[in-house]
Protein backbone atom coordinates (compact mmCIF):
# COMPACT_ATOMS: atom_id res chain seq x y z
CA UNK A 1 0.00 0.00 0.00
CA UNK A 2 1.15 3.51 -0.58
CA UNK A 3 0.37 6.92 0.85
CA UNK A 4 0.99 6.64 4.55
CA UNK A 5 0.20 9.78 6.43
CA UNK A 6 2.90 11.09 8.67
CA UNK A 7 2.55 13.44 11.59
CA UNK A 8 3.44 16.96 10.61
CA UNK A 9 4.10 18.93 13.71
CA UNK A 10 4.43 22.68 13.85
CA UNK A 11 8.18 22.65 14.22
CA UNK A 12 8.55 20.37 11.24
CA UNK A 13 6.31 22.54 9.11
CA UNK A 14 8.39 25.57 10.04
CA UNK A 15 11.56 23.65 9.25
CA UNK A 16 10.17 22.68 5.83
CA UNK A 17 9.25 26.28 5.04
CA UNK A 18 12.80 27.44 5.58
CA UNK A 19 14.58 24.42 4.07
CA UNK A 20 16.51 24.94 0.83
CA UNK A 21 13.95 24.81 -1.97
CA UNK A 22 15.20 21.72 -3.77
CA UNK A 23 15.17 19.73 -0.51
CA UNK A 24 11.58 20.55 0.35
CA UNK A 25 9.60 17.33 0.44
CA UNK A 26 12.60 15.12 -0.14
CA UNK A 27 12.76 13.85 3.43
CA UNK A 28 9.06 13.05 3.26
CA UNK A 29 9.57 11.15 0.01
CA UNK A 30 12.53 9.21 1.41
CA UNK A 31 10.52 8.46 4.54
CA UNK A 32 7.46 7.33 2.58
CA UNK A 33 9.47 5.10 0.32
CA UNK A 34 11.13 3.38 3.27
CA UNK A 35 7.89 3.21 5.29
CA UNK A 36 6.09 1.59 2.35
CA UNK A 37 8.90 -0.90 1.94
CA UNK A 38 8.76 -1.81 5.64
CA UNK A 39 4.96 -2.04 5.84
CA UNK A 40 4.76 -4.14 2.70
CA UNK A 41 7.49 -6.47 3.96
CA UNK A 42 9.96 -5.71 1.15
CA UNK A 43 12.37 -4.70 3.89
CA UNK A 44 12.28 -7.56 6.35
CA UNK A 45 11.92 -7.44 10.09
CA UNK A 46 15.34 -7.13 11.72
CA UNK A 47 17.04 -6.08 8.48
CA UNK A 48 19.74 -3.46 8.90
CA UNK A 49 19.27 -0.26 6.95
CA UNK A 50 22.22 1.51 5.31
CA UNK A 51 23.77 4.27 7.41
CA UNK A 52 22.66 7.89 7.09
CA UNK A 53 25.52 8.76 4.78
CA UNK A 54 25.12 5.58 2.71
CA UNK A 55 21.38 6.22 2.36
CA UNK A 56 22.05 9.82 1.39
CA UNK A 57 24.51 8.75 -1.30
CA UNK A 58 22.23 5.99 -2.64
CA UNK A 59 19.18 8.22 -2.87
CA UNK A 60 21.06 11.33 -3.97
CA UNK A 61 19.93 13.50 -1.07
CA UNK A 62 21.75 15.45 1.62
CA UNK A 63 22.77 13.54 4.75
CA UNK A 64 20.57 15.83 6.82
CA UNK A 65 17.61 14.84 4.64
CA UNK A 66 18.27 11.13 5.17
CA UNK A 67 18.61 11.79 8.89
CA UNK A 68 15.28 13.59 8.99
CA UNK A 69 13.56 10.64 7.28
CA UNK A 70 15.11 8.18 9.76
CA UNK A 71 14.00 10.30 12.72
CA UNK A 72 10.44 10.18 11.47
CA UNK A 73 10.54 6.42 10.85
CA UNK A 74 11.84 5.95 14.38
CA UNK A 75 8.99 8.09 15.76
CA UNK A 76 6.54 5.83 13.93
CA UNK A 77 8.17 2.77 15.50
CA UNK A 78 9.12 1.34 12.11
CA UNK A 79 12.85 1.27 12.83
CA UNK A 80 14.93 1.22 15.97
CA UNK A 81 18.44 2.49 16.30
CA UNK A 82 21.14 0.64 18.18
CA UNK A 83 24.34 2.39 19.23
CA UNK A 84 27.81 0.85 19.40
CA UNK A 85 29.98 -1.26 17.13
CA UNK A 86 27.12 -3.23 15.58
CA UNK A 87 24.98 -0.14 15.74
CA UNK A 88 22.69 1.16 13.05
CA UNK A 89 19.03 1.33 12.18
CA UNK A 90 17.04 -1.91 12.09
CA UNK A 91 13.59 -2.60 10.69
CA UNK A 92 11.11 -3.34 13.48
CA UNK A 93 8.13 -4.50 11.50
CA UNK A 94 7.17 -6.93 14.28
CA UNK A 95 6.20 -3.93 16.36
CA UNK A 96 3.26 -3.39 14.06
CA UNK A 97 1.69 -6.39 15.84
CA UNK A 98 3.42 -6.29 19.21
CA UNK A 99 0.80 -5.89 21.99
CA UNK A 100 3.38 -4.33 24.34
CA UNK A 101 4.25 -1.69 21.76
CA UNK A 102 0.54 -0.97 21.26
CA UNK A 103 0.01 -0.75 25.02
CA UNK A 104 2.96 1.62 25.33
CA UNK A 105 1.61 3.79 22.54
CA UNK A 106 -1.81 3.90 24.13
CA UNK A 107 -0.38 4.71 27.56
CA UNK A 108 1.60 7.60 26.09
CA UNK A 109 -1.55 9.13 24.62
CA UNK A 110 -3.73 11.59 26.46
CA UNK A 111 -7.45 10.95 26.82
CA UNK A 112 -8.05 14.03 24.67
CA UNK A 113 -5.85 12.68 21.88
CA UNK A 114 -7.60 9.33 21.97
CA UNK A 115 -11.03 10.90 21.53
CA UNK A 116 -9.66 13.32 18.95
CA UNK A 117 -8.40 10.45 16.79
CA UNK A 118 -11.56 8.43 17.46
CA UNK A 119 -13.74 11.32 16.24
CA UNK A 120 -11.85 11.71 12.97
CA UNK A 121 -12.05 7.96 12.34
CA UNK A 122 -15.74 7.88 13.11
CA UNK A 123 -16.78 10.82 10.95
CA UNK A 124 -14.79 9.63 7.94
CA UNK A 125 -15.96 6.02 8.08
CA UNK A 126 -19.59 6.88 8.81
CA UNK A 127 -19.45 9.17 5.77
CA UNK A 128 -17.97 6.37 3.65
CA UNK A 129 -20.81 4.08 4.78
CA UNK A 130 -23.43 6.65 3.77
CA UNK A 131 -21.93 7.00 0.28
CA UNK A 132 -21.38 3.25 -0.04
CA UNK A 133 -25.12 2.74 0.51
CA UNK A 134 -25.69 4.77 -2.63
CA UNK A 135 -22.95 3.23 -4.74
CA UNK A 136 -22.66 -0.43 -3.67
CA UNK A 137 -24.33 -3.19 -5.63
CA UNK A 138 -25.19 -6.67 -4.36
CA UNK A 139 -21.80 -8.14 -5.38
CA UNK A 140 -19.97 -5.39 -3.47
CA UNK A 141 -21.94 -6.20 -0.31
CA UNK A 142 -21.33 -9.93 -0.79
CA UNK A 143 -17.58 -9.23 -0.89
CA UNK A 144 -17.80 -7.13 2.29
CA UNK A 145 -19.80 -9.83 4.06
CA UNK A 146 -17.30 -12.51 3.04
CA UNK A 147 -14.61 -10.65 5.01
CA UNK A 148 -16.25 -11.35 8.40
CA UNK A 149 -14.67 -14.24 10.33
CA UNK A 150 -16.68 -17.48 10.40
CA UNK A 151 -19.07 -18.03 13.30
CA UNK A 152 -17.10 -19.53 16.18
CA UNK A 153 -13.80 -17.98 15.10
CA UNK A 154 -12.63 -15.93 18.09
CA UNK A 155 -9.02 -15.47 16.99
CA UNK A 156 -8.16 -11.80 17.75
CA UNK A 157 -5.75 -11.65 14.79
CA UNK A 158 -8.44 -12.82 12.37
CA UNK A 159 -10.90 -10.29 13.75
CA UNK A 160 -8.47 -7.37 13.60
CA UNK A 161 -7.42 -8.18 10.05
CA UNK A 162 -11.03 -8.70 8.90
CA UNK A 163 -12.18 -5.45 10.49
CA UNK A 164 -9.31 -3.47 8.93
CA UNK A 165 -9.95 -4.92 5.49
CA UNK A 166 -13.67 -4.29 5.88
CA UNK A 167 -13.10 -0.60 6.61
CA UNK A 168 -10.75 -0.25 3.66
CA UNK A 169 -13.22 -1.97 1.34
CA UNK A 170 -16.03 0.23 2.64
CA UNK A 171 -13.93 3.32 1.92
CA UNK A 172 -13.29 2.09 -1.63
CA UNK A 173 -17.05 1.78 -2.16
CA UNK A 174 -17.28 5.57 -1.88
CA UNK A 175 -15.80 5.46 -5.43
CA UNK A 176 -13.27 8.10 -4.36
CA UNK A 177 -9.57 7.29 -4.52
CA UNK A 178 -8.71 10.28 -2.34
CA UNK A 179 -11.18 9.16 0.33
CA UNK A 180 -9.70 5.66 0.23
CA UNK A 181 -6.16 6.97 0.63
CA UNK A 182 -7.36 9.08 3.54
CA UNK A 183 -8.69 5.96 5.23
CA UNK A 184 -5.44 4.09 4.47
CA UNK A 185 -3.64 6.88 6.32
CA UNK A 186 -6.07 6.82 9.25
CA UNK A 187 -5.75 3.05 9.49
CA UNK A 188 -1.96 3.19 9.52
CA UNK A 189 -2.16 5.81 12.24
CA UNK A 190 -4.85 4.58 14.62
CA UNK A 191 -6.27 1.33 13.22
CA UNK A 192 -4.11 -1.05 15.26
CA UNK A 193 -5.05 0.71 18.51
CA UNK A 194 -8.73 0.94 17.70
CA UNK A 195 -8.79 -2.83 17.18
CA UNK A 196 -7.24 -3.73 20.52
CA UNK A 197 -10.74 -4.33 22.01
CA UNK A 198 -11.40 -6.95 19.31
CA UNK A 199 -9.54 -9.48 21.46
CA UNK A 200 -12.70 -9.74 23.59
CA UNK A 201 -15.23 -12.32 22.27
CA UNK A 202 -18.14 -10.27 23.57
CA UNK A 203 -16.97 -7.24 21.61
CA UNK A 204 -16.43 -9.50 18.60
CA UNK A 205 -20.09 -10.56 18.81
CA UNK A 206 -21.19 -6.92 19.09
CA UNK A 207 -19.01 -6.02 16.10
CA UNK A 208 -20.54 -8.85 14.07
CA UNK A 209 -24.04 -7.56 14.83
CA UNK A 210 -23.11 -4.02 13.78
CA UNK A 211 -21.42 -5.16 10.57
CA UNK A 212 -24.44 -7.30 9.69
CA UNK A 213 -26.67 -4.27 10.23
CA UNK A 214 -24.35 -2.38 7.90
CA UNK A 215 -24.63 -5.05 5.19
CA UNK A 216 -28.44 -5.00 5.45
CA UNK A 217 -28.45 -1.20 5.19
CA UNK A 218 -26.13 -1.25 2.16
CA UNK A 219 -28.31 -3.83 0.40
CA UNK A 220 -31.35 -1.61 1.03
CA UNK A 221 -29.43 1.48 -0.18
CA UNK A 222 -30.29 3.03 3.19
CA UNK A 223 -27.56 5.61 3.86
CA UNK A 224 -28.86 6.65 7.28
CA UNK A 225 -28.95 3.10 8.59
CA UNK A 226 -25.47 2.40 7.15
CA UNK A 227 -24.06 5.47 8.87
CA UNK A 228 -25.69 4.49 12.17
CA UNK A 229 -24.36 0.91 12.04
CA UNK A 230 -20.77 2.09 11.53
CA UNK A 231 -21.15 4.74 14.18
CA UNK A 232 -22.51 2.25 16.73
CA UNK A 233 -19.54 -0.07 16.26
CA UNK A 234 -16.91 2.67 16.33
CA UNK A 235 -18.47 4.47 19.32
CA UNK A 236 -18.25 1.29 21.33
CA UNK A 237 -14.70 0.58 20.08
CA UNK A 238 -13.56 4.01 21.26
CA UNK A 239 -15.37 3.48 24.60
CA UNK A 240 -13.64 0.14 25.13
CA UNK A 241 -10.31 1.64 24.16
CA UNK A 242 -10.84 4.54 26.57
CA UNK A 243 -11.51 2.10 29.42
CA UNK A 244 -8.35 0.17 28.50
CA UNK A 245 -6.47 3.46 28.33
CA UNK A 246 -7.69 4.46 31.81
CA UNK A 247 -6.38 1.16 33.20
CA UNK A 248 -2.84 2.09 32.05
CA UNK A 249 -2.77 5.47 33.71
CA UNK B 1 -21.24 -11.70 -15.70
CA UNK B 2 -24.15 -12.80 -17.81
CA UNK B 3 -26.42 -10.28 -16.12
CA UNK B 4 -26.15 -7.85 -18.97
CA UNK B 5 -29.60 -7.21 -20.37
CA UNK B 6 -29.47 -6.23 -23.99
CA UNK B 7 -32.52 -4.17 -24.70
CA UNK B 8 -33.36 -2.59 -28.00
CA UNK B 9 -31.97 -3.76 -31.30
CA UNK B 10 -28.80 -2.14 -32.56
CA UNK B 11 -30.93 -1.00 -35.50
CA UNK B 12 -32.44 1.76 -33.35
CA UNK B 13 -29.04 2.94 -32.09
CA UNK B 14 -27.41 5.97 -33.66
CA UNK B 15 -24.21 5.55 -35.69
CA UNK B 16 -22.42 7.67 -33.06
CA UNK B 17 -23.51 5.29 -30.27
CA UNK B 18 -22.37 2.27 -32.28
CA UNK B 19 -19.06 3.96 -33.00
CA UNK B 20 -18.63 4.69 -29.29
CA UNK B 21 -19.22 1.02 -28.41
CA UNK B 22 -16.69 -0.02 -31.06
CA UNK B 23 -14.14 2.44 -29.71
CA UNK B 24 -14.49 1.11 -26.15
CA UNK B 25 -14.19 -2.45 -27.46
CA UNK B 26 -11.13 -1.58 -29.55
CA UNK B 27 -9.34 -0.03 -26.59
CA UNK B 28 -9.80 -3.05 -24.34
CA UNK B 29 -9.14 -5.54 -27.15
CA UNK B 30 -5.79 -3.77 -27.57
CA UNK B 31 -5.07 -4.22 -23.87
CA UNK B 32 -6.12 -7.89 -23.96
CA UNK B 33 -3.89 -8.58 -26.99
CA UNK B 34 -0.94 -6.95 -25.23
CA UNK B 35 -1.68 -9.04 -22.13
CA UNK B 36 -1.70 -12.19 -24.26
CA UNK B 37 1.90 -11.38 -25.23
CA UNK B 38 2.85 -11.18 -21.54
CA UNK B 39 0.91 -14.36 -20.78
CA UNK B 40 2.61 -16.46 -23.46
CA UNK B 41 5.98 -14.96 -22.53
CA UNK B 42 5.53 -16.25 -18.98
CA UNK B 43 4.53 -19.82 -19.82
CA UNK B 44 8.06 -21.23 -19.67
CA UNK B 45 9.00 -19.75 -16.33
CA UNK B 46 5.64 -20.92 -14.90
CA UNK B 47 6.61 -24.54 -15.64
CA UNK B 48 9.70 -24.29 -13.41
CA UNK B 49 9.41 -26.09 -10.06
CA UNK B 50 9.96 -24.88 -7.49
CA UNK B 51 9.25 -21.41 -8.83
CA UNK B 52 10.58 -18.55 -6.71
CA UNK B 53 9.34 -14.96 -6.71
CA UNK B 54 12.75 -13.72 -7.88
CA UNK B 55 12.61 -15.93 -11.01
CA UNK B 56 9.10 -14.77 -11.76
CA UNK B 57 10.09 -11.12 -11.35
CA UNK B 58 13.09 -11.57 -13.64
CA UNK B 59 10.89 -13.04 -16.38
CA UNK B 60 7.93 -10.70 -15.92
CA UNK B 61 9.83 -7.42 -15.66
CA UNK B 62 10.90 -6.96 -19.31
CA UNK B 63 7.52 -8.21 -20.56
CA UNK B 64 5.68 -5.75 -18.31
CA UNK B 65 8.01 -2.92 -19.32
CA UNK B 66 7.05 -3.47 -22.96
CA UNK B 67 3.37 -3.69 -22.01
CA UNK B 68 3.45 -0.37 -20.13
CA UNK B 69 5.51 1.35 -22.83
CA UNK B 70 3.03 0.43 -25.57
CA UNK B 71 -0.26 1.60 -24.02
CA UNK B 72 -1.45 4.42 -21.75
CA UNK B 73 -1.52 2.16 -18.67
CA UNK B 74 -0.86 3.01 -15.04
CA UNK B 75 0.47 -0.42 -14.11
CA UNK B 76 0.46 -4.09 -14.92
CA UNK B 77 2.03 -7.47 -14.42
CA UNK B 78 1.35 -10.98 -13.17
CA UNK B 79 -0.50 -11.94 -9.99
CA UNK B 80 0.23 -15.45 -8.75
CA UNK B 81 -2.48 -17.90 -7.71
CA UNK B 82 -2.32 -18.36 -3.92
CA UNK B 83 0.24 -21.07 -3.18
CA UNK B 84 1.68 -21.16 -6.72
CA UNK B 85 5.08 -19.73 -5.76
CA UNK B 86 7.36 -21.76 -3.53
CA UNK B 87 8.46 -18.85 -1.36
CA UNK B 88 5.38 -16.57 -1.11
CA UNK B 89 1.77 -17.62 -0.61
CA UNK B 90 0.51 -14.38 -2.20
CA UNK B 91 2.59 -12.43 -4.69
CA UNK B 92 2.15 -9.62 -7.20
CA UNK B 93 4.86 -9.25 -9.87
CA UNK B 94 3.21 -5.93 -10.64
CA UNK B 95 4.81 -2.63 -11.66
CA UNK B 96 3.04 0.70 -11.46
CA UNK B 97 3.30 4.45 -11.35
CA UNK B 98 5.67 6.85 -12.99
CA UNK B 99 8.68 5.07 -11.53
CA UNK B 100 7.26 1.62 -12.30
CA UNK B 101 7.73 0.40 -8.77
CA UNK B 102 7.42 -3.30 -8.00
CA UNK B 103 4.48 -4.03 -5.70
CA UNK B 104 5.46 -7.58 -4.56
CA UNK B 105 3.08 -7.81 -1.62
CA UNK B 106 0.09 -5.78 -0.58
CA UNK B 107 -0.89 -5.37 3.06
CA UNK B 108 -3.93 -4.05 4.85
CA UNK B 109 -3.14 -0.79 6.51
CA UNK B 110 -3.88 -1.04 10.23
CA UNK B 111 -3.37 -4.80 10.52
CA UNK B 112 -0.22 -5.16 8.39
CA UNK B 113 -1.44 -8.54 7.10
CA UNK B 114 -1.33 -9.39 3.39
CA UNK B 115 -4.46 -8.73 1.35
CA UNK B 116 -5.99 -11.95 0.05
CA UNK B 117 -6.72 -10.82 -3.49
CA UNK B 118 -8.21 -14.17 -4.51
CA UNK B 119 -11.73 -12.98 -3.67
CA UNK B 120 -11.66 -9.67 -5.52
CA UNK B 121 -13.35 -9.39 -8.88
CA UNK B 122 -10.27 -8.72 -11.03
CA UNK B 123 -8.69 -11.96 -9.81
CA UNK B 124 -11.72 -14.18 -9.24
CA UNK B 125 -13.74 -13.55 -12.39
CA UNK B 126 -11.12 -14.41 -15.06
CA UNK B 127 -10.06 -17.44 -13.02
CA UNK B 128 -13.65 -18.69 -12.70
CA UNK B 129 -14.71 -18.01 -16.28
CA UNK B 130 -11.39 -18.76 -17.99
CA UNK B 131 -11.83 -15.54 -19.99
CA UNK B 132 -10.54 -11.99 -20.10
CA UNK B 133 -12.41 -9.59 -17.84
CA UNK B 134 -12.60 -5.86 -17.23
CA UNK B 135 -13.24 -4.84 -13.60
CA UNK B 136 -14.36 -1.40 -12.61
CA UNK B 137 -14.71 1.42 -12.17
CA UNK B 138 -13.43 0.68 -8.66
CA UNK B 139 -10.95 2.10 -6.18
CA UNK B 140 -8.14 -0.42 -6.22
CA UNK B 141 -6.88 -0.57 -2.65
CA UNK B 142 -4.85 -3.73 -3.28
CA UNK B 143 -2.44 -2.34 -5.88
CA UNK B 144 -2.57 1.32 -6.72
CA UNK B 145 -4.97 3.20 -4.40
CA UNK B 146 -6.34 4.74 -7.60
CA UNK B 147 -9.68 4.77 -9.40
CA UNK B 148 -9.28 2.09 -12.00
CA UNK B 149 -10.45 -0.10 -14.82
CA UNK B 150 -8.48 -3.32 -14.53
CA UNK B 151 -8.20 -5.78 -17.40
CA UNK B 152 -7.20 -9.30 -16.38
CA UNK B 153 -6.58 -12.49 -18.34
CA UNK B 154 -6.22 -15.93 -16.72
CA UNK B 155 -2.90 -17.74 -17.11
CA UNK B 156 -3.25 -21.47 -17.56
CA UNK B 157 -0.22 -23.70 -17.79
CA UNK B 158 -0.59 -27.47 -18.38
CA UNK B 159 -4.26 -27.36 -17.45
CA UNK B 160 -3.72 -25.48 -14.21
CA UNK B 161 -4.56 -21.82 -13.46
CA UNK B 162 -1.36 -20.29 -12.07
CA UNK B 163 -2.51 -16.67 -11.83
CA UNK B 164 -3.66 -13.74 -13.92
CA UNK B 165 -1.89 -11.15 -16.03
CA UNK B 166 -3.41 -7.71 -15.84
CA UNK B 167 -3.19 -4.06 -16.71
CA UNK B 168 -4.61 -0.96 -15.02
CA UNK B 169 -6.20 1.90 -16.91
CA UNK B 170 -6.85 5.00 -14.80
CA UNK B 171 -10.39 6.37 -15.11
CA UNK B 172 -8.67 9.71 -15.79
CA UNK B 173 -7.03 8.16 -18.85
CA UNK B 174 -10.20 6.45 -20.02
CA UNK B 175 -12.05 9.75 -19.73
CA UNK B 176 -9.51 11.59 -21.84
CA UNK B 177 -9.57 8.85 -24.49
CA UNK B 178 -13.33 8.30 -24.73
CA UNK B 179 -15.07 11.52 -23.67
CA UNK B 180 -15.29 12.77 -27.25
CA UNK B 181 -17.00 9.60 -28.48
CA UNK B 182 -19.30 9.44 -25.46
CA UNK B 183 -20.40 13.05 -25.95
CA UNK B 184 -20.90 12.51 -29.65
CA UNK B 185 -23.17 9.57 -28.81
CA UNK B 186 -24.95 11.42 -25.99
CA UNK B 187 -24.65 8.15 -24.10
CA UNK B 188 -23.04 6.52 -21.08
CA UNK B 189 -20.55 3.67 -20.96
CA UNK B 190 -21.64 1.30 -18.17
CA UNK B 191 -20.36 -1.99 -16.80
CA UNK B 192 -22.36 -5.18 -16.31
CA UNK B 193 -23.82 -3.83 -13.04
CA UNK B 194 -25.02 -0.72 -14.88
CA UNK B 195 -22.40 1.29 -13.01
CA UNK B 196 -21.37 4.39 -14.97
CA UNK B 197 -17.86 4.27 -16.43
CA UNK B 198 -18.23 7.56 -18.31
CA UNK B 199 -21.33 9.60 -19.09
CA UNK B 200 -22.04 12.34 -21.59
CA UNK B 201 -24.13 14.00 -18.86
CA UNK B 202 -21.69 16.00 -16.71
CA UNK B 203 -24.00 15.62 -13.69
CA UNK B 204 -23.69 11.83 -13.69
CA UNK B 205 -20.39 10.92 -12.06
CA UNK B 206 -18.33 7.84 -12.80
CA UNK B 207 -19.23 5.12 -10.32
CA UNK B 208 -22.96 5.85 -10.03
CA UNK B 209 -25.41 2.98 -10.47
CA UNK B 210 -28.16 3.50 -13.04
CA UNK B 211 -31.50 2.45 -11.54
CA UNK B 212 -33.48 -0.18 -13.52
CA UNK B 213 -36.25 2.30 -14.38
CA UNK B 214 -33.70 4.70 -15.90
CA UNK B 215 -32.04 2.22 -18.21
CA UNK B 216 -32.51 2.77 -21.93
CA UNK B 217 -31.22 0.55 -24.71
CA UNK B 218 -27.83 -1.06 -24.27
CA UNK B 219 -25.31 -1.65 -27.03
CA UNK B 220 -22.80 -4.28 -25.96
CA UNK B 221 -19.07 -3.60 -26.47
CA UNK B 222 -18.27 -6.95 -28.11
CA UNK B 223 -17.75 -9.70 -25.51
CA UNK B 224 -16.63 -7.24 -22.85
CA UNK B 225 -18.66 -6.77 -19.66
CA UNK B 226 -19.28 -3.21 -20.83
CA UNK B 227 -21.95 -1.52 -22.87
CA UNK B 228 -23.11 1.84 -24.16
CA UNK B 229 -26.40 2.97 -22.67
CA UNK B 230 -28.47 5.24 -24.92
CA UNK B 231 -31.69 7.13 -24.27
Amino acid sequence: MTSTSSPRHGTRTRGAIFAPLEDVGRAVRVEQRLADAIRSGVLRDGERLPSESELAAMLGVATVTAREALVSLRAQGLISTVRGRNGGSYVTRAKLHDPDAQAARLAAMSRVELHDRGTLHLVVLAGCAELAAEYADAADVDLLASLLPEAGDADPGHWRHADAELHLTLAALSQSARMTRQVVGLEADFGALLRQPLGDPEFQAFTRTCHEELFTALRAHDGDAARKAVRRQLDRAVDELAVLHASYR
Amino acid sequence: MGSMVIEGASGSASPAALACAREVEAYFQGVIEALDVVRSGLEDVCRRTPLLAADLVAAAHPLTRDLLAGLPLFGGGFVAAPGFLADHHLYLAWWQGEEQQLLAQSTVSGSGDPVDYSRVEWYRTPVETGRAHVTGPFVDYVCSDEYMLTTTVPVEVDGRIVGVVGADTLLDTFESLLLGAVREAGAAVVNQSFRVVLSADPRVPTGRLIAPEQRGALIPCGDLPLGVLVG
